[in-house]
C-alpha cells in the first residue's frame, strides 16, 4: 500500500530526471563522435604529419665509391673500409654509459684523444640533447671491432669508406683527393666525382617502433659509381716522376713539369710535376705542392715555340726547305730594338737555325710572312686555348689578341717571348706536328678510338719540320744530351728568362720538347724544369737529360721499336725486357 | 489541412517518444526476449575479438612467440562468457534482491582479499589469482555495489527522498569501498563508482541541492586525489598538453592521437594499423579504440560509438519500462548497469581521443580482458533477465486467464535452454 502512495509521486519526478540521464549520455556519445571526427576527418593533418615523422624512413643503398684505374687498369685510387664512430649523447644519458669509466678510457685511447676532452665533448652534447655527435673518423676495421666489444651503449659503428692511394705523390696532381666525407675536391676526383660516386639508392619505407620495415613505399634504384680509366700509363708516370724529382732536386730548381702525350690520340701517357705530395697523408698537402703546375702555370716558352715559326714560313711559302738565310752580323736592329744570337752564325739554312736556335734567323722568317698568317700559325697551334683535357685549373695561357703589332713584338714571339703557354698546350703543339699537322684534343681518359682531329698545318711541312728538329738533338745542336740510344728523336730546347717587375731577371725556365721515335712518331714529350740555381741552366743542360731518360724508358714500355741504324740488335734486346 | 488532421496530427513529442519506443523500446511484443539487445552485444563481442587479436599480435609475438596468444585467450574468455551468461540467466531477479546485501559483502572480501594476497603488477594490487584464472578483484565489486545500491534505493525509497540520512549511508559504503580501491591503488574504477552513485541517486529522486553538493564535493574529492598522487597529476597535465612531451607523459595519448588521424575516413584497412605496431602501449586493452580508428577509420568510430549508445539506451529504457512496471529493483539495477557501461565506454574512448586523462578503464564488451568480459556477462545476462521478466509479467497480463498454461511454457522454455546447453 505504501507503494502504490508513492507511485504518481515517482512518475512525476523520475520521467524528467530519465530524461536528464538520458540526453546526458546522448550528449557524451555526441561529444566523443565529434571529436573523433575532429581528429580524424576535420584536421588530422597535424596527427597524420606528426605519425608520418615516426613511421617514414628514407634507407639509403650506399654505393662505393669508383675506383681509378690507368690504361692498364692498375689501381691509382681505391676505396678501403673504415669505420665512423658516433653516439647518441641523449641514448648515453638515459643509459647512464658515462659511469662506464674503464670503457671510456679505452675509446679515447684507440681515438687517441685525450679522455678528459672526450668526455666534456659528450657531457656538453648531452646538455644540449643532442642526438648525434662525432667520436671519430676512418678508424681501421681492427679497431671498429674493438670500439664495438666495449659495448657503451649510445655509441655506435657506422661503416664508411676511406680513399687510399697505391701510388701517393706520383699521381697526386692527376688523381687528386677526397675529402672527409669521400667527395672529391681536386683532381680527377674532383672533375669525375659523380661518375665515382654513383648515385645511392633510396628507399621510401615505412619501419615500426622496433626499427622492422613493414612496408616499402617507394624506391629509387642505385646508380652504381663507375670506374675511371685514365689514359695514363703508371710505368711511365712513375719513372717520370723519379727521373723529374731528382732533377729538380740535383739542380736545386724551384718545381718541374713532365707531359707526356700519346701522338696518335692525343691521350695523356704521363703529366708530372715536382714538388708533389702524399695523397694518403694530408699533412704533406700545402698549397705550393698541390698545384698542378702542368696544366695551371703558363711560362713564356723561348726557343721551343721556334719550330712553329718555321712551320707556318712554310706553309705560307716564304722559304723553302733549301733555302740559305743570312743571319749575320748575328743581330738585327728592329725599331729601336736589337735582336740577337748568341754569336754570329752566318747564312744558315732553316735546319741550323733550328739546331742553332737562332733568334735572328726566326726573326727574318717572322718578318718574311703577313701578320695574320703569322699569328694564325699560334692560333692554329693551340695557344691561348685550353687542350681539350679539361683537367681541372687548367689555364689557357696568355696570348694576346690585338689588332696592331709592332716588328719588334712579332720578333719577340717568334723566339717565344711576349706569350706564354702552359707545359700541357706545348706538349700538344708537338704531338700535332708529329702527327703530320693533324691536332686532336687531349684527354686523361682513356680513348677506345682516336679523334679523327682536324688538320691545323700541312703534312708535307709537319714532316719537313720534324726532319729538321731531329738535328737538334744529333751532333752540333743544342739538345745532344735528349738523344736516345738506337732512337731517333726530334725535340728543341728551350732556355727562357722569367719576366720579372720592369723587364726580364736573371731566374730561367729550362725546357726540352721532343718527338720518338722521329720516323714513326708515338709520343710527345715536355719536360720543363723552373728555375734551376745550379751551373747549368739551358734546355739542352737541364731539361734534355730528364727527356732522354723518361723517354727512353716510355719507348721501352710502349714497346716501339728502336728506329736509328746501328743500334738495332742492341736495341732490340733492351726492348725486350720490361722495365721497372 | 482540415482542423481534424491537425489536431490528431501526433505532437512533437508523441513524435518524439515514438522515435524512441521504436529505436529504444522493447521490440517486438511477442517475443520473450530482446533479440536487438542480444545483436548489439554480440556485434561489439565480435568486434573486440577482431580488433584485440589485430591489435594484440605485434606484441604477443614479441612476448610469448605466439601472434594469437591474446586472440585465443579473448576466445577462451568469450566461451566463459557466455557459459556465466547462460547460468546467470536462470537466476530471477528476486534472488539478487533478497541477496544484494551479501553480495555487498562479497565486494568488501573480494577488495580486501586483493590486498592482502593479490598480485602486484606495474605498482598496482589488482589481481587475485584463481587458479589458472587472475580476476581483477575490483570488477566483480563494482557490479556487487551497483546491486547492493539498486537494493538500498528500493529499501530505503522514501528515506533517500526524505531525509540526508538516507542519502549518505549508500555513499558511506561507497566511501568505504572507495578507500579499499585506493589502496591498491585503482583511481578508475573510484570513479566509475562514484559516477554511477550520483547518477542512481539522481534517477531515484535525491533531492537537488543534496545532488549537486555531492557531485562538487565528489570532483573536489578527485581533484585531491589527483593532487596526492605525482603520477596522477602527471598524467592530468600530459592530457591537457601531450605534444609538450611527446616521447614521456604524452607518450601514449599522442600514439593515440595520431592513430585516430592515420585513420581518415575509411582507415588504413583491418589489420594495417601501423601504431600497434610496438608504437603504441597496451593496443588491445585500453587502447583498443585507437586501433579500431586506426583500421577502421571514422566511419567504425561512429558505428561502434553508435550502437553502444544504442545498447546504452536501450538499457536506460528498459530500467524505465521496470519502473513504470512497479518492479523497482530491476528498474533501479537496469539503470545502474546503463550508467556503468555508459561511463566506462565514454571514458575509455574518450581518453584514447585525448577528451579525459587515461584511466585503465576497459572498454566494455570489445576490450580484452578476463574479468572485465565476465563481469560484463553478468551484468547483461541480469539486463536480459529483467527484461525476460518484464515480458512474462506483461503476456501474464494480457493472457492473465490462463496463468497455469503460462507458467508451464516458462518452464519448458527455462529447460529447452538447459537442453540447449547439454
Amino acid at each position: 500500500m505504501k507503494k502504490r502512495t508513492g507511485k504518481p509521486k515517482q512518475q512525476q519526478v523520475g520521467r524528467w530526471r530519465f530524461y536528464v540521464v538520458f540526453a546526458t549520455v546522448a550528449l557524451v556519445f555526441f561529444a566523443l563522435i565529434s571529436r573523433a571526427a575532429y581528429i580524424q576527418v576535420i584536421q588530422p593533418d597535424m596527427l597524420r604529419k606528426q605519425g608520418d615523422a615516426r613511421t617514414h624512413r628514407y634507407l639509403a643503398d650506399n654505393v662505393h665509391r669508383g675506383m681509378i684505374k690507368d690504361r692498364n687498369g692498375l689501381e691509382l685510387a681505391i676505396s678501403a673500409p673504415v669505420n665512423t664512430v658516433w653516439a647518441d649523447p641523449v641514448t648515453i644519458n638515459r643509459y647512464h654509459g658515462l659511469t662506464l669509466e674503464r670503457e671510456w678510457r679505452a675509446l679515447a685511447d684507440v681515438l687517441n684523444d685525450p679522455v678528459d676532452r672526450l668526455l666534456d665533448k659528450v657531457n656538453v652534447a648531452i646538455e644540449k640533447e643532442k642526438r648525434f655527435i662525432y667520436l671519430g673518423r676512418q678508424i681501421t676495421p681492427a679497431l671498429a671491432e674493438y670500439i664495438d666489444q666495449l659495448d657503451i651503449p649510445g655509441v655506435y659503428l657506422r661503416p664508411e669508406s676511406k680513399r687510399y692511394y697505391p701510388y701517393g705523390e706520383v699521381s697526386a696532381h692527376l688523381v687528386g683527393l677526397t675529402n672527409i666525407d669521400d667527395d672529391g675536391i681536386e683532381g680527377i676526383e674532383s672533375l669525375y666525382n659523380d661518375e665515382l660516386t654513383g648515385e645511392a639508392g633510396k628507399r621510401h619505407v615505412l619501419k615500426d617502433a622496433r626499427g622492422q620495415v613493414i612496408k616499402v613505399l617507394n624506391v629509387d634504384e642505385a646508380h652504381p659509381a663507375q670506374d675511371i680509366y685514365l689514359s695514363i700509363d703508371q710505368g711511365i708516370q712513375a719513372l717520370a716522376y723519379q727521373e723529374l724529382k731528382s732533377a729538380v732536386q740535383y739542380h736545386d730548381a724551384d718545381s718541374g713539369s713532365v707531359v707526356m702525350v700519346d701522338v696518335n690520340t692525343g691521350e695523356i701517357l704521363a703529366l708530372v710535376n715536382s714538388p708533389s705530395y702524399n695523397p694518403n697523408n694530408r699533412n704533406t698537402y700545402s698549397a705550393r705542392n698541390a698545384r698542378n703546375r702542368a696544366v695551371t702555370d703558363a711560362f713564356e716558352p723561348g726557343s721551343s715555340i721556334k719550330p712553329l715559326v718555321v712551320l707556318s714560313a712554310l706553309e705560307f711559302g716564304s722559304v723553302s726547305p733549301g733555302d740559305l738565310i743570312d743571319t749575320s752580323p748575328g743581330w738585327m736592329q728592329i725599331g729601336g730594338r736589337r735582336v740577337r744570337d748568341g754569336r754570329n752564325n752566318g747564312k744558315m739554312d732553316l735546319i741550323s737555325i733550328l739546331q742553332k736556335s737562332s733568334n735572328v734567323g726566326v726573326t727574318k722568317l717572322a718578318l718574311s710572312m703577313p701578320v695574320e698568317h703569322f699569328l694564325d700559325a699560334y692560333y692554329n697551334a693551340g695557344f691561348g686555348t685550353d687542350s681539350g683535357s679539361s683537367i681541372l685549373g687548367e689555364s689557357s695561357g696568355v696570348f694576346y689578341d690585338r689588332r696592331r703589332w709592332s716588328d719588334f713584338e712579332l720578333a719577340t714571339l717568334s723566339f717565344g717571348y711576349g706569350l706564354s703557354v702552359t707545359p700541357i698546350q706545348l706538349a700538344r703543339f708537338y704531338a700535332t706536328i708529329a702527327a703530320g699537322g693533324i691536332q686532336r684534343p687531349l684527354s686523361i681518359i682513356k680513348r677506345d678510338t682516336a679523334p679523327e682531329g682536324d688538320r691545323v698545318f700541312a703534312a708535307s711541312s709537319s714532316r719537313q719540320v720534324l726532319r729538321m728538329l731531329e738535328r737538334v738533338t744529333e751532333e752540333g745542336g743544342t739538345g745532344t744530351r735528349a738523344a736516345v740510344e738506337g732512337y731517333r728523336i726530334a725535340g728543341k730546347t728551350g732556355t727562357s728568362r722569367k719576366a720579372v717587375a720592369g723587364g726580364y731577371g736573371h731566374d730561367y725556365y729550362s725546357t726540352f720538347v721532343g718527338i720518338a721515335p722521329a720516323s714513326k712518331p708515338r709520343i710527345a714529350l715536355v719536360v720543363v724544369v723552373n728555375n734551376p740555381k745550379g751551373d747549368e741552366y739551358g734546355g739542352g743542360d737541364v731539361a734534355a737529360p730528364v727527356f732522354s731518360k723518361i723517354a727512353q724508358g716510355a719507348l721501352r714500355i710502349l714497346n716501339e721499336s728502336p728506329d736509328q741504324e746501328g743500334s738495332v740488335t742492341l736495341a732490340n734486346r733492351q726492348g725486350g725486357k720490361p722495365s721497372a | 489541412m482540415s482542423l481534424v488532421d491537425q489536431l490528431t496530427k501526433p505532437t512533437w513529442q508523441e513524435q518524439m517518444s515514438e522515435l524512441g519506443n521504436n529505436v529504444f523500446g522493447k521490440g517486438q511484443d511477442h517475443a520473450l526476449y530482446d533479440r536487438t539487445l542480444v545483436i548489439l552485444c554480440c556485434i561489439l563481442l565480435a568486434t573486440g575479438l577482431l580488433m584485440v587479436a589485430s591489435a594484440s599480435i605485434p606484441v604477443a609475438s614479441k612476448l610469448y612467440d605466439n601472434p594469437l596468444h591474446f586472440a585465443i585467450r579473448h576466445i577462451v574468455y568469450l566461451v566463459l562468457g557466455f557459459i556465466t551468461f547462460m547460468a546467470v540467466i536462470q537466476i530471477p531477479m528476486s534472488w539478487w534482491k533478497k541477496y544484494n546485501p551479501y553480495l555487498l559483502m562479497v565486494a568488501f572480501g573480494l577488495l580486501v582479499a586483493v590486498l592482502l594476497v593479490g598480485k602486484t603488477v606495474n605498482g598496482s594490487t589488482r589481481w587475485l589469482a584463481l587458479g589458472p584464472l587472475n580476476i581483477q578483484a575490483a570488477e566483480p565489486a563494482k557490479l556487487f555495489f551497483f546491486v547492493y545500491l539498486a537494493g538500498y534505493l528500493v529499501r530505503r525509497e522514501t528515506e533517500v527522498k526524505a531525509n540526508i540520512r538516507g542519502f549518505i549511508k549508500p555513499l558511506c559504503v561507497m566511501f568505504a569501498l572507495a578507500m579499499l580501491l585506493l589502496l591498491q591503488p585503482d583511481l578508475g574504477t573510484v570513479v566509475v563508482m562514484f559516477a554511477t552513485t550520483i547518477g542512481l541517486l539522481f534517477l531515484a529522486g535525491a533531492k537537488l541541492v543534496q545532488f549537486f553538493g555531492l557531485f562538487i564535493m565528489g570532483c573536489c574529492a578527485v581533484v585531491v586525489l589527483i593532487l596526492s598522487a605525482e603520477y596522477r597529476v602527471r598524467r592530468v597535465t600530459s592530457f591537457l598538453d601531450p605534444w609538450s612531451d611527446p616521447f614521456g607523459s604524452g607518450y601514449q595519448l599522442t600514439q593515440s592521437l595520431m592513430a585516430y588521424g592515420r585513420g581518415d575516413w575509411f582507415g588504413m584497412g583491418l589489420g594495417n594499423s601501423i601504431q600497434k605496431l610496438h608504437f603504441l602501449p597496451e593496443a588491445h586493452t585500453d587502447f583498443v579504440f585507437a586501433v579500431l580508428a586506426e583500421e577502421t577509420g571514422f566511419v567504425g568510430v561512429f558505428l561502434i560509438v553508435g550502437i553502444v549508445f544504442w545498447l546504452v539506451g536501450k538499457i536506460l529504457t528498459l530500467g524505465k519500462r521496470a519502473l513504470v512496471a512497479e518492479k523497482q529493483f530491476e528498474g533501479y539495477f537496469a539503470y545502474a548497469m546503463a550508467i556503468w557501461i555508459s561511463f566506462q565506454a565514454a571514458v575509455n574512448i574518450g581518453a584514447s581521443a585525448g577528451m579525459l586523462p587515461t584511466k585503465g578503464l576497459t572498454l566494455p564488451l570489445v576490450s580484452y580482458g578476463g574479468s572485465s568480459l565476465l563481469v560484463m556477462s553478468v551484468a547483461i545476462a541480469a539486463v536480459m533477465r529483467i527484461d525476460y521478466e518484464l515480458r512474462l509479467e506483461s503476456i501474464q497480463a494480457t493472457r492473465s486467464s490462463k496463468p497455469k498454461k503460462e507458467n508451464k511454457l516458462t518452464k519448458s522454455k527455462q529447460s529447452k535452454r538447459k537442453a540447449n546447453k547439454k
